[in-house]
């Protein structure tokens, strides 16, 4: 499947922030990007996940997903773009399509 | 034969009569002599008294006349009449004076003679010459002539004419010298008769005495002496025949003397037997049971090494051997081999410090425990590590193990070992010959609670060998109580390097047999040999494949990598691989996190392309805590941001992407199967009609 792994490219323009998730958000990779949502979304008022180069996402991302978007819901917002049909099944399948904002 | 029996009671009747009989002899004898004796003397001083009395009739100064006429004159005749009448009155045989010839003192000359009627003698005439003197008394003859005096010894005789004794007196004339000698012979009858009644009586009394005697010493020697011995001994004979209960006579004995000491103490002596008997039966009956015991127990220990060879027919890629030739007494040696999985092989060898019950207790418990701990995956030196922990735990004898224990991987040759102590392998590459594989020893299992192990590895190439053994092998001794050594063990190995495995370990036992002869074997021989022989192919279950791995997150990519390259490999399209993964993450993770609570353990992923319509299948197989995810309850998946939880979203994603999930629980494992139709990239499978399931 290529990439091994979890790669993310961060983007910040004041109090926006873009994330591009390249691989695969599971269990091994979920605390790179759990890091970030703890960390670093203080001051954010727009965070957006850019999922085109993510394979797919195991629970463990869904759990920092929500964390996220839980966080973003009290300062601002977080949407999510370019979901590919694997990763979109998943969404469905939980209901995380309806609680998320995909663009 | 055996020898004939005296009787104490003949021999000490016997006796006594002996002594008795010898006693009243001796008494007889002596009273018969003193007796005698008396009554000599008595008689002797009376012939004296008769012969100084017929010594005032004579008239010696008128001898040598009557001599040289040979005429009597009316003095001699008158003094004749009065000896004739003392003889007679006197009781003797003959009163004679005659004049003695002192040339020979053997001639005499009698001057007078009278003679008592009674003897029916005649009378020598005046004059008469005759040499017819006892010889026996010339000497007191010659005393009596030469001193004039009596006869120093009493003078008689026991001659035809009865016994009688004669005293003999100097006749001395007016002159004073000595012309003749006068003799009286008194018979002493009375010394006969009274002597004769002295003897009957002295013997019969002697016998009355005796029988007497003889016949109360006797009932009294029986009742305390002969009937006590006797039944001290047939008492005794009987115990020592038949030694069953000790009879009570002999304290019924109630003897005063050392015989009554004698009989209670063989009385005691038979209960203290009887109950020593009864106590050693008690414990030899005992040893037996414990003897039985430890032979069983024995035997189980035995059981307990894998013994039958080959071991694992059905597999070609590696085979097995192992012998031990346990010493005497129980001992602690063992070796185990076993599947670890489906392609890797474990081998140990270990030695338990000391002999006897404790070691062979404690090797039970650390065969058990290195077997129990060595899980599929799993670091060596984890295992070793937590068995050390677990042995000290029960270790209050002190006592410790040296350990080698080595996983063969079958596919990859990989061979990762841990050593506690224990000695070097030796390992034969090929065609060369047999080595010593140099290893740091580490520490012995069961010393230090703390101890930490680490695994190393080498590689076996297909035909390598690798020979474990204990230091029974090179501590095997000769007479000269030389050491077998490694040196010689290179050797045998070497001897025996291109036969069988099985044959090796014969030679190298060969060479140990020859080298120790009869000395005897102090320490268990335990060997093993293990060959690689072909190497397993990669994917060797039919379609699939499995991997066996520690249950932590650390394995996430690598079991993640392995299900999608066997997927790859099957030709699966992504669509099929990317659902997978996301289970096959979630579930692994799953057994990561709860399977084993605290403890690690190992799961196995098994993945298998199925039947029709063509299926992936992947298994995931675990020996955790039993669990079955499919109970949990779906989340509700329609809450808001703010409402959702993320529990058991994880399992949910499973049974929504995967065709079918199914769990059980069996011997012990969680086994765990998800499937899903295979969309082969290829497109053929495409276009089945999906009605088919």
């Amino acid at each position: 499947m290529g990439t091994r792994g979890l790669e993310i490219i961060r983007e910040k323009k004041g109090r926006r922030y873009a994330l591009r998730l390249v691989g695969r958000l599971d269990t091994s990779t979920a605390p790179q990007l759990q890091r970030i949502v703890e960390e670093e979304l203080s001051d954010i008022t727009s965070l957006e996940l850019d999922l085109e180069k993510t394979d797919y996402i195991s629970s463990a991302g869904l759990r920092v997903l929500l964390l996220a978007a839980k966080k973003m819901n009290r300062t601002g917002d977080m949407t999510v773009k370019n979901v590919k049909r694997e990763v979109q099944e998943v969404f469905t399948i939980t209901g995380f399509d309806k609680i998320l904002k995909i663009e | 034969m055996r020898k004939r029996k005296r009787k104490l009671a003949v021999a000490l009747t016997v006796g006594i009569a002996v002594i008795i009989l010898l006693l009243a002899a001796i008494t007889a004898t002596t009273g018969y002599r003193e007796f005698t004796a008396v009554l000599e003397r008595q008689y002797n001083d009376t012939a004296y008294e008769i012969a100084e009395t017929a010594l005032t009739y004579l008239n010696p100064d008128k001898f040598e006349e009557y001599l040289k006429t040979g005429q009597t004159d009316s003095d001699y005749e008158r003094i004749q009449a009065r000896l004739d009448a003392l003889v007679v009155s006197g009781s003797c045989n003959f009163i004679y004076v005659a004049k003695i010839d002192d040339s020979d003192y053997m001639t005499t000359t009698y001057i007078y003679d009278a003679v008592n009627p009674a003897t029916g003698f005649d009378r020598y005439e005046l004059g008469f010459r005759q040499q017819d003197m006892d010889p026996q008394y010339m000497e007191e003859l010659k005393h009596i002539l030469d001193t004039g005096g009596k006869a120093e010894k009493y003078l008689y005789s026991y001659s035809e004419s009865g016994a009688h004794t004669t005293a003999g007196l100097a006749v001395k004339d007016s002159h004073g010298n000595i012309v003749a000698v006068l003799g009286v012979e008194k018979a002493m009858t009375v010394l006969e008769n009274a002597r004769s009644a002295y003897v009957r009586h002295v013997a019969l009394i002697a016998a009355i005495v005796t029988v007497a005697a003889f016949t109360v010493y006797f009932l009294w020697l029986n009742h305390m002496l002969i009937r006590p011995v006797a039944e001290i001994t047939m008492e005794a004979k009987r115990f020592a025949d038949n030694s069953d209960k000790p009879a009570e006579i002999l304290t019924a004995l109630n003897n005063p003397y050392e015989i009554g000491v004698l009989a209670v103490s063989v009385q005691k002596m038979e209960f203290d037997i009887k109950k020593y008997i009864e106590n050693l039966t008690l414990v030899t009956a005992e040893k037996e049971r414990i003897g039985a015991e430890l032979d069983v127990a024995a035997d189980i220990q035995k059981s307990m090494l894998p013994c039958i060879f080959p071991a694992f027919p059905e597999r070609e890629e590696a085979d097995i051997y192992a012998t031990m030739k346990p010493a005497k007494e129980v001992g602690g040696d063992f070796y185990d081999f076993f599947m670890v999985d489906e392609g890797h092989l474990a081998i140990v060898m270990a030695d338990v410090s000391g002999k006897g019950v404790p070691a062979a207790l404690f090797m039970v418990i650390g065969k058990t425990l290195i077997k129990d701990h060595t899980r599929p995956g799993r670091n060596l030196g984890e295992v070793f590590t937590e068995v050390n922990k677990l042995l000290c735990e029960s270790n209050s004898e002190g006592l410790f193990i040296t350990a080698f224990e080595g996983v063969l991987d079958l596919v990859t040759g990989e061979f990762r070992y841990v050593n506690a102590g224990h000695e070097m392998p030796f390992i034969q590459r090929a065609e060369g010959s047999f080595e010593v594989y140099e290893i740091s020893p580490g520490f012995v299992l069961a010393g230090l609670e703390d101890m930490r192990y680490e695994e190393g590895s080498l590689i076996l190439q297909e035909g390598d060998k690798l020979f474990q053994y204990t230091d029974g092998v090179t501590e095997a001794t000769n007479h000269r109580n030389e050491l077998f050594g490694r040196e010689r063990l290179k050797a045998a190995l070497n001897r025996g390097r291109d036969k069988s495995i099985c044959d090796i370990l014969e030679t190298v036992k060969e060479s140990i047999d020859a080298f120790a002869g009869t000395a005897p074997q102090f320490d268990d021989i335990t060997m093993l040999c293990m060959e690689f022989k072909s190497r397993m192919p990669e994917n060797n279950h039919k379609n699939g494949a499995q991997l066996t791995v520690a249950a932590t997150v650390q394995n996430m990519e690598r079991v993640a990598d392995f299900v999608d390259g066997q997927l790859e490999a099957m030709g699966c399209a992504k669509e099929v691989r990317i659902p997978i993964a996301i289970a096959v993450d979630e579930l692994f993770a799953n057994i990561a996190f709860y399977a084993y609570r605290t403890d690690t353990g190992s799961v196995i992923i098994r993945v298998e392309r199925q039947g029709t319509p063509l299926r992936a299948v992947v298994t995931f197989i675990d020996t955790g805590i039993p669990y079955n995810p499919l109970d949990r309850k779906d989340p509700d998946t329609g809450l808001t941001v703010e409402e959702r939880g993320i529990g058991g979203l994880g399992i949910y994603i499973v049974k929504k992407s995967m065709d079918n999930v199914t769990y059980e629980y069996k011997d012990g494992q969680n086994i765990l199967k998800i499937e899903k139709r295979i969309e082969c990239e290829y497109g053929r499978q495409e276009t089945e009609p999906e009605g088919m399931d």
